[in-house]
């Protein structure tokens, strides 16, 4: 058999499987930018929660100014980017380090808050975090403004921080939630502390 | 209904673990819940031994004594009541009872400044362990002239001679000024 004949007769195979590897990992790579990028404009659980929560108990309509959040996936991007970009305080580095998540929603409120609504924002936010185990650490109606900030129930010491708050001032509701690595925080103010001193 | 089951027998033991750790503590006392009134002040502060503990080692490096205290301390409790007209009444009869009932269940109430016409009405209430150590802290405030009632408790070992260092600290203004206080009304 004439080894030039043989050989055009198989089929192109190995190309034939890179170019599906190739799709596949397209694909997946266009699914990732599309998680992220979802991610990025949608709110943490815990924050979605209190904001339908408190939206529903106030009786003024919302617009959304900012909403934006930054996970594991993205921080790590940064870290990384940060990395390489020669100086970068070491406090911004070990700040970001000790991030693992944050989430951010800046609303307009289009009308004034009522003493009456605002007394509305505490039980409404105190029920939605309670029913997913967060308790009120902190509380505070003065005036014009309501700050509430919660925590894990069953935060121990030595877990990561995970923080939730609202802040409803004047006409502009601000909702945060952020979790941090106790030890590296720790560091940051000790670093702070040492940088403060020279 | 398994799950329903088991979510619920969670809760229950998440809740009667929450309660035994106050129920073994002396120094706590129930303060209930207080709603805020509408156009009035409240402030609630809710801080646990793990949150008191990881603060202590955030202030360790710059504040050694205050690192101190709050290493002792297992429950801070604030609450700031503001009232108008139609609740004045409630309010003042809510702190008057709570003060009978600390009296009542052995609390020692350390000091008293009662001011005439707008001034504050302070009771500080401590509950002792030992001839210094105190397990625990009530400081009742009815200040009649910015319509409002504090009550505090701070749960945890405490010497004597640091509650005024505590009330700096803690930015607890009737336990930092407890000197003043008591120096006012032995003058």
């Amino acid at each position: 058999m004439n080894p030039v004949e043989s050989a055009s007769s198989q089929p192109p195979a190995p190309r034939r499987k890179l170019w599906r590897w190739v799709a596949v990992l397209a694909g997946a790579g266009a699914l990732l930018i599309t998680l992220s990028l979802w991610n990025l404009f949608t709110l943490s659980r815990e924050t979605t929660a209190l904001r339908k929560e408190l939206f529903d108990s106030l009786p003024l309509p919302a617009s959304p100014q900012v909403q934006v959040s930054a996970g594991p996936v993205l921080l790590g991007l940064a870290r990384t980017a940060l990395s390489v970009i020669p100086d970068v305080p070491p406090e911004a580095r070990l700040a970001l380090r000790s991030v693992r998540a944050a989430s951010v929603g800046v609303y307009q409120l289009h009308g004034a808050v009522e003493s009456s609504d605002r007394v509305k924002l505490f039980v409404a936010a105190d029920r939605a975090m309670a029913q997913r185990r967060w308790t009120r650490i902190v509380g505070v109606n003065h005036r014009r403004d309501t700050v509430l900030v919660y925590m894990p129930a069953d935060f121990a010491e030595g877990d990561s921080l995970r923080v939730c708050l609202a802040v409803c001032a004047e006409d502009k509701l601000v909702l945060v939630s952020a979790v941090a690595r106790g030890d590296e925080l720790l560091e940051l103010v000790q670093q702070h502390h040492r940088l403060a001193k020279l | 209904m398994k799950n329903i089951i088991r979510c619920a027998a969670a809760s229950l033991a998440f809740s009667l673990a929450a309660l035994s750790v106050h129920a073994t503590d002396a120094g706590y006392v129930d303060l209930g819940r207080f709603k805020a009134v509408e156009g009035c002040e409240f402030v609630e502060v809710d801080l646990g031994s793990p949150l008191l503990k990881f603060a202590s080692r955030l202030v360790a490096r710059e504040d050694q004594e205050a690192a101190a205290l709050l290493r002792g301390l297992k429950h801070v409790r604030v609450n700031v009541v503001g009232y108008d007209d139609a609740t004045c009444a409630d309010t003042t009869d809510r702190l008057q009872k709570f003060r009978a009932e600390l009296v009542r269940a052995g609390w020692q109430q350390i000091v008293t400044a009662r001011g005439t016409g707008n001034a504050e009405d302070v009771v500080v209430f401590v509950k002792l362990a030992g001839d210094e150590a105190i397990e625990g802290l009530v400081v009742t405030v009815l200040d009649a002239g910015s319509h409002e009632a504090v009550f505090v408790n701070v749960v945890g070992s405490i010497n004597a001679d640091q509650l005024s260092a505590l009330g700096e600290k803690l930015h607890i203004a009737p336990l930092a000024d407890l000197k003043i206080s008591a120096a006012s009304k032995d003058a």
